[in-house]
């Protein structure tokens, strides 16, 4: 387990991050392709200041009519996001490994703030969990692709806090941590965690058709 | 005329050898004691915690020194206390530091000097916290032995 670990945490490392760089550029590349082949039109339309409008709006809880439809589902997502963001670059453990290898001094988030937020996303990702399962027009536009990328963000959090709080088999918990979040990473350019790197081409689609055409802003 | 009245003197210190060798056994301790509260002896060592990287945000590191280097089977000293060049890099080939705290030449924010006020060397110097990391993770990797979790050494008590 203990040479598991350290694969992971080593050449594993670099094939995860290899194949997060390079799928994400090849999905971008091949969106740009098809988008230029099939929607010219829309490429035409683009605006770098309706995108600007539509990027900042939808990055404010509750500025557009979609975030205040749903209170709770604007407060879960904003707060899902910050923190898994943060937890990402700045959680304790991650820093060192940053330290350790490249000896790259990176600001961390005191562990106090760091557990209180893993031990938020877990519970974000239960009440995603939990719509899914109770409330029917979400229920109805769930497929298995939606619990593989929930799961994806889960493990590594749970796994991350029991690891952190010294709780069961320690070695087995970092390993699977360090294992699922390398999934995670790989996994992102080919799922629809792809939304981290299109939502921005998606929010400029949107804020350009609206903004150049229809001659309002995106809702 | 009256002779005048010779004041009664002060005993001079250096007629007093009792008193002298009081002094100075007294100054000598006051200089043996801080070393020996401070730095207890490396069998005594259960865990990694200088003083220079506290507050602690982990669990001091476990470390046993005469019972890691035996079932390491590390004989050699310099194989961790390592000797360095003039300007403070790691050198296999310098003479060992045998015997110095790491903390005694790694300054917490790395650069020349440790936080002991040992070594006053120059160049880059290593962090403190990230000689640690290298000199026990890198050897627990390099050997494929030992720990290289976070909390494979920073065990809660």
């Amino acid at each position: 387990m203990q040479q598991l670990y350290n694969f992971a945490v080593g050449p594993l490392a670099w094939i995860a991050w290899a194949v997060f760089l390079g799928g994400s550029a090849w999905r971008l590349s091949s969106m740009w392709a098809l988008a230029r082949k099939k929607d010219m039109n829309a490429v035409a339309y683009m605006d770098v200041r309706f995108a600007a409008r539509s990027m900042a709006r939808w990055a404010t809880p509750f500025a557009t009519l979609g975030w205040r439809a749903n209170p709770a589902v604007t407060v879960a997502t904003f707060a899902f996001h910050t923190a898994l963001g943060l937890l990402l670059l700045f959680a304790p453990g991650h820093a060192v490994l940053w330290d350790y290898a490249f000896g790259v001094n990176v600001w961390s988030l005191p562990e106090g703030i760091a557990d209180t937020l893993t031990v938020l996303v877990i519970l974000l990702c239960g009440f995603f969990a939990w719509r899914r399962l109770q409330l029917p027009t979400v229920r109805f536009v769930t497929r298995p692709m939606d619990w593989l990328v929930l799961a994806l963000v889960a493990v590594p959090c749970i796994t991350a806090f029991l690891a952190k709080q010294q709780i069961g088999d320690n070695l087995l918990l970092s390993t699977l941590h360090v294992l699922s979040g390398e999934a995670t990473l790989m996994a992102l350019p080919f799922t629809r965690l792809s939304h981290a790197i299109f939502s921005p081409f998606t929010r400029a689609y949107m804020g350009s058709e609206f903004g150049g055409v229809r001659h309002c802003p995106d809702w | 005329m009256k002779a005048p009245r010779s004041l009664p003197r002060a005993p001079r210190l250096a007629t007093q050898p009792a008193i002298v060798t009081a002094i100075l056994a007294t100054a000598l301790l006051f200089l043996l004691l801080p070393p020996v509260a401070m730095a207890p002896a490396q069998e005594d060592m259960k865990t990694l915690a200088p003083e220079a990287l506290a507050p602690q945000s982990r669990p001091a590191a476990r470390f046993v020194h005469d019972t890691h280097n035996e079932k390491a089977r590390i004989d050699e000293c310099g194989t961790c206390h390592h000797g360095t060049t003039e300007d403070g890099r790691r050198d296999a080939t310098a003479a060992t530091s045998e015997g110095t705290p790491c903390a005694d030449c790694h300054a917490v924010h790395g650069g020349g000097g440790g936080g002991g006020g040992g070594g006053g060397k120059t160049g880059k110097g290593t962090p403190l916290e990230r000689a640690y990391h290298r000199q026990c993770m890198g050897c627990h990797r390099e050997q494929g032995k030992g720990p290289t979790t976070c909390g494979g050494c920073h065990t809660k008590a």
